[in-house]
């Protein structure tokens, strides 16, 4: 047996350790000072989520960018401070509750995934912090210290369903992977196909990591549904699409989740053809959007400037905020959320605005298909939707 | 019967992918009774390989033929500078093992990125078999794990390598008196372990997606087909990968997916409890 491990001597490098992730990691990277506005800005960098966070952190670093060069927000430079989440709960909450104790931010914004904003929530909501979050999700939040910029079910789902009943078909076969957000997507289709006079003849949920959907898909195969709705998520998406290409299956293939960011991680071939419902595509066609798609391609570069839903709603959300701080004088959570359901902004999927009641973005709802370069095809340009949230008057 | 025949061809398929994964383990942990945490990571350099080889304008095949070579390069490494020395220390070879695990996935992630890579079909389209149509790349991944499966049980049948590998198996001490390198073996056995590992990642690769962590799904699943199968010998393997594969996509057609991988773990266990030999013993 070699050293055996003694109490003083761990605790002698345990100590060591911590002081030396104090020094290095620990250093507040902003100065305190009264004519700038910090932001604690929040993504899962690492792990699972990491093939996402970019997605979030361009579109957020180029509103930043263009509001400083406007003179920031109501005069005040805009700063911000970069965590990683680590995708997971544990991390989301331990950066929260740094960004707000120690960086001394006065919001936060960021995050993807739901488990994400639950655990910065537990945090931000007893600190008061305003937090603003990106993500089309399954749209229950209903704080006023949240503010939310993706699409929620009455926004994409129920402006979707009836355009597939009446241009697709009416059978519905739904793949999901098996956690909160398709399982509520789904109670929502339900209702919405029932509404429309259609059916759904199968609902199946996978476990994150399945690598074999054989089995569902050959009773895809049986049922021969007039659509397969898939909101298997993160890298099981490109494994269910991959596979349900290579047993040729017919069905129409849609999604309410299917954006541009999907090309990057699989083949183009299996993506043609899918049918999404997004508040923003890159393709739209208005010059508020090619003014954007262009400044977001000059400062990444064409090769990083695909720019998903998520990024859009991330840029607004950006926007909305310091438009709301200048409108508010302040950047005092109650005087910006008064502030900011007042503003509007000429988003690239169109003029956007915050509902007082439920603090979430009025957002557009378009239907698009996935073209050969990964792109889509704008098939359906639905206009402004209001967000709802049942039982929500803020 | 058509219901039965996909049942069959997918069960076949689980099966391959777990028979590539959990051979290369059955081969260390039989011989050498080393608990290789990294093995999922062997998978994982695998299936890069490919990407790498897709990136440089390379094919499928020649990523198939390039992995075990790859494989059993970082298998030789991590022998010669880690695993020699705690040969004598399982604990801290699980440990080891672990760690090095965590390095060769940052390394991967460092260098391809964390985001997925989707690598096209090598073999695109249905085929007709017994009355079915089946995708052509399945029908060859099986085709592919079954040869292979017959290859390394003739090698450790019929060839010297064979003969003194199941002389170690049955008895170090003994086969080292007889005058058997069994330090020599060992490193064989790990690096051709490694590299069947890596011929197992590229053989997953083209079904679903590349990431760094991608060798850490099957991890666990491989130790459960080589315990539950029997450790020690290949049939063991072959029989716990069929076990394994073909309950989980029975039970897939008839209760959802995630129950259905909960009552395949709790079956394990209760087979595990019942016959602590695995199905077949060596």
């Amino acid at each position: 047996m070699s050293k055996k491990i003694n109490r003083r001597e761990a605790l002698k490098t345990i100590g060591a350790a911590v002081a030396i992730s104090a020094t290095s990691f620990g250093v507040p990277t902003l100065l305190k000072a009264a004519d700038t506005i910090k932001i604690g800005f929040m993504a899962p960098l690492t792990g699972f989520g990491a093939l996402a966070a970019p997605y979030i952190q361009r579109p957020f670093e180029l509103a930043v960018e263009q509001i400083n060069a406007q003179g920031g927000a109501g005069g005040r430079k805009l700063e911000f401070v970069t965590e990683d989440t680590q995708s997971s709960t544990k991390g989301t909450i331990e950066k929260t509750r740094m960004l707000i104790g120690r960086n001394k931010v006065d919001v936060l914004m960021g995050l993807i995934y739901s488990m994400e904003r639950k655990a910065a929530l537990t945090v931000s909501i007893p600190n008061n912090k305003l937090l603003v979050y990106p993500t089309f999700y399954e749209g229950d939040e209903c704080n006023r210290n949240l503010i939310c910029t993706g699409q929620i079910p009455n926004q994409s789902i129920d402006k979707f369903v009836p355009w597939l009943m009446q241009n697709v078909g009416k059978t519905v076969y739904i793949l999901g992977s098996d956690y909160l957000w398709p399982r509520t997507c789904t109670e929502h289709i339900e209702k919405a196909v029932k509404a429309s006079g259609g059916k759904i003849v199968g609902v199946e949920y996978f476990p994150f990591g399945t690598y074999d959907f054989a089995p569902a898909l050959l009773k895809v195969k049986d049922v021969n549904p007039d659509m397969v709705w898939t909101m298997v998520v993160g890298s099981d998406t490109s494994t269910v699409i991959k596979q349900y290409r290579s047993f040729n299956l017919k069905p129409q293939l849609v999604s309410n989740a299917v954006d541009e960011m999907w090309a990057t991680f699989m083949p183009k071939e299996d993506l043609t053809g899918i049918i999404s419902d997004q508040s923003y595509f890159m393709t739209r066609n208005s010059s508020a959007n090619s003014v954007f798609v262009k400044a977001y391609q000059d400062k990444f570069g064409v090769e990083n400037g695909l720019i998903p839903a998520l990024a859009e709603a991330m840029y607004c959300g950006t926007w909305l905020y310091a438009k709301a701080v200048a409108k508010a004088g302040s950047t005092d959570n109650e005087k910006v959320v008064k502030a900011i359901s007042q503003i509007q902004f000429d988003a690239p999927q169109g003029p956007v605005s915050i509902m007082a009641c439920n603090n979430h973005m009025r957002t557009n709802s378009l239907i698009g298909k996935t073209r050969e370069d990964g792109l889509f095809d704008i098939l359906a340009d639905q206009g402004m939707t209001d967000p709802n949230i049942p039982n929500c008057s803020l | 019967m058509e219901g039965i025949t996909y049942l069959f061809l997918n069960a076949m398929t689980v099966a391959s992918i777990l028979m590539v994964v959990g051979l290369g383990l059955a081969i260390i942990y039989g011989l050498m009774e080393l608990i290789n945490f990294a093995h999922g990571e062997f998978v994982t350099i695998g299936a890069y390989t490919l990407v790498a080889a897709d990136l440089l304008g390379g094919s499928f095949w020649m990523a198939l033929l390039c992995a075990p070579i790859v494989g059993a390069l970082f298998g030789i490494l991590m022998e010669r500078v880690l695993i020699r020395y705690l040969y004598d220390r399982p604990l801290a070879v699980i440990l080891a093992t672990w760690g090095v695990s965590l390095i060769i996935r940052q390394g991967i992630q460092l260098t391809f990125g964390a985001k997925g890579f989707g690598v096209s079909d090598p073999l695109v389209g249905t085929m007709s078999i017994v009355g079915v149509e089946y995708p052509v790349y399945r029908l060859f991944l099986i085709v592919t794990a079954l040869s292979i499966m017959a290859t390394c049980y003739l090698i450790i049948r019929y060839t010297r390598f064979g003969l003194d590998v199941r002389t170690v198996i049955q008895d170090r001490e003994m086969a080292a008196c007889m005058g058997i390198n069994t330090r020599r073996i060992n490193l064989m056995a790990f690096s051709a372990g490694s590299a069947l590992a890596a011929i197992g990642g590229v053989l997953i690769a083209p079904l679903g997606n590349v990431l760094p962590h991608l060798g850490l799904g099957y991890l666990a699943k491989s130790f459960f087909v080589v315990i539950v199968g029997g450790v020690g010998n290949i049939a063991g393997v072959a029989a716990g990968s069929c076990l394994i594969g073909g309950l989980e996509t029975f039970f897939n057609y008839h209760i959802p997916v995630s129950l259905s991988q909960a009552l395949v773990l709790i079956l394990a266990i209760v087979i595990v409890r019942y016959r602590p030999q695995g199905i077949i013993p060596k």
